[in-house]
């Protein structure tokens, strides 16, 4: 990374830590977590559907078997959610492993079918299934606050931890982009065909890409729950759709797509609510709606890529 | 020489491998070999089944019968990467680049396969890009190359796999006489870095002066093997190309 680039990141990660003493209000504060989180959830679904290019169309379910698992275990059998939190990753890695290994052979479209119809299974189980709440949900028992219980009475630490999630998931998409796994990803993406007469293993490849995903959201789906002190089907399987759409606003296939997608759609959505949601005329979801059709229709890349075309032209008007 | 001489020197060897499409027989029990530093050529008109035959050895295809031998390893029935792990490496015949990456990644991928460090795989890219005169569009996009240079692209691509034996599938198409000749500098530079070549040509006044074998199909069958020379002057390669003389 030049001189420059790791200078920016300092001064944003600096602002980012000392944000929360600057404003307390507590909206303002779930807003930014709320970045955070779909920033950390986009990321996961870059790594599989941008990057590797295999489109997962249900990315929610492994934030609910995430979520579920650690749920289950403190509701249920008084385990420590940071314990849940490692057993959600391998419920969540298992499930993709097992959706992976027979879907990755054929043509893509099957995974995506396969994808939509595991989370309509697995959110239509729970929702039956009372030992997990089913239908109602669980609400989690307060066995006390601090760290070690992973549940916060005010909002900061609940920023903090969700910051650090946020850069695991940057970092670990950065260290893709760098390493022969952005080269890989990138050619199985392209053309399979091609990636195989490399000597890539494309399976291989692409589990090594569905488990990095799945292990992304499962932690997002962990700390959604402490966050909310709740869990029920609906809160926890259906956000595959504003996870895709963070990261196709933001940019598809580029480092700072969700966060840039995330930054811009939350504060957007929340904005047209607060404005414009008063009349009953759903005129917020019109401009939020809108917004979304028109950077898709100018540029399917999103914001990132049109930042990057205007680079690129930019640099072809220089020479 | 004996036949288990020609086994042990042969490093690539297609013995009686079949392959159907349903009703359609695309190669029927073909045999060939190629040994350690030819150029062997495969010829043969259209719907010979010269591409299935390379798709078969590449792994693309599992052969419904026969067996095929690569540096002493069956290879038939194994997938395309492992193939190519092994030292076998393939071109496509419609050139299949990534587009959307540079010259200079595109050749990166194919050098990852002997070493995950990309400093490395960059250096060797690099070299490999030099050697193919490819150079001037190192930071090119591949959507923005012209068919002639794509071409040396994926040849590029190929050499960064260190492969022992290159299949070169149709790689003169498409090219005009300059891009052609240059081609042919570039199939003589590789041999001389002690890679093996089986190409698929129709270019006949290419094909013919560089190899030294040529084998010759017809509708799945091979109908001859031989030097250019004796393959020219061959009846039955001169009817499967102009038909029966009346």
């Amino acid at each position: 990374m030049s001189k420059k680039a790791i200078f920016v990141w300092v001064i944003f990660l600096s602002m980012l830590l000392i944000f929360p003493f600057l404003i307390e209000a507590p909206y303002i504060m779930h807003i930014a977590i709320m970045i955070f989180f779909y920033t950390t959830l986009g990321a996961s679904w870059n790594i599989l559907s941008g990057y590797a290019g295999q489109l997962n169309l249900g990315q929610s379910v492994f934030l609910g078997v995430g979520g579920y698992t650690t749920a289950i275990l403190l509701v249920r059998f008084g385990i420590n959610p940071w314990i849940g939190m490692i057993a959600g990753v391998i419920a969540a890695v298992s499930l993709s492993w097992m959706i992976g290994f027979p879907c990755f052979r054929l043509q893509g479209r099957y995974f995506a079918i396969a994808t939509m119809a595991i989370v309509q299974i697995v959110y239509l189980v729970i929702g039956r299934w009372q030992f997990a709440g089913g239908a109602r949900g669980l609400s989690y028992p307060l066995v006390g606050w601090g760290l070690k219980n992973f549940a916060f009475r005010e909002k900061f630490p609940y920023y903090y931890i969700a910051m650090v999630f946020m850069l695991i998931a940057i970092c670990l998409t950065y260290y893709i982009e760098k390493s022969h796994l952005g080269y890989y990803f990138k050619t199985i993406r392209e053309d399979k065909d091609v990636a195989s007469a490399m000597g890539i293993n494309v399976l291989k490849y692409k589990m090594i890409a569905i488990t990095f995903s799945s292990f992304l959201s499962s932690i997002c789906g962990t700390f959604y729950g402490q966050y909310l002190l709740f869990i029920d089907p609906d809160t926890m399987f259906l956000l595959s759709v504003p996870i895709m759409l963070v990261t196709m606003i933001g940019g598809f296939g580029f480092l700072l797509g969700p966060l840039i997608g995330a930054a811009v759609l939350i504060p957007t959505q929340e904005v047209a609510r607060i404005f414009w949601s008063g009349s009953g005329r759903a005129i917020d979801q019109l401009i939020y709606g809108s917004l979304i059709v028109i950077i898709v229709v100018l540029q399917p890349r999103g914001l990132m890529g049109i930042y990057d075309s205007l680079r690129n032209n930019i640099i072809k008007l220089l020479k | 020489m004996s036949d288990k001489e020609d086994f042990k020197m042969s490093l690539l060897e297609v013995k009686n491998v079949t392959k159907k499409f349903g009703g359609l027989t695309a190669v029927n029990s073909v045999s060939l070999s190629v040994n350690e530093g030819q150029i062997v050529g495969l010829i043969g008109p259209n719907g010979a089944g010269k591409t299935t035959l390379f798709n078969c050895i590449a792994g693309l295809f599992c052969p419904n019968s026969g067996e095929i031998f690569f540096n002493n390893f069956k290879i038939n029935g194994k997938q395309p990467h492992e193939i190519c792990e092994k030292g076998l490496v393939r071109t496509f015949q419609i050139v299949k680049i990534l587009n959307k990456l540079t010259v200079l990644d595109n050749v990166i991928v194919g050098a990852f396969l002997r070493s995950k460090n990309v400093k490395s795989a960059k250096k060797k890219a690099e070299k490999i890009i030099d050697f193919c005169s490819l150079s001037h569009v190192k930071h090119a996009k591949g959507s923005e190359l012209t068919v002639g240079i794509k071409k040396r692209v994926e040849v590029a691509r190929a050499l960064a796999t260190d492969p022992k034996l290159i299949l070169f599938d149709e790689v003169m198409a498409g090219l005009n006489p300059k891009e052609g000749k240059e081609a042919v500098r570039l199939i003589y530079k590789i041999r001389e870095l002690g890679i093996t070549i089986l190409m698929v040509e129709h270019v006949m006044e290419i094909i013919m002066p560089i190899s030294d074998k040529i084998v010759v199909l017809e509708l799945g069958k091979k109908i001859m093997e031989g030097s250019s020379e004796e393959v020219s002057k061959n009846e039955k390669v001169i009817n499967a190309y102009l038909g029966v003389k009346s």
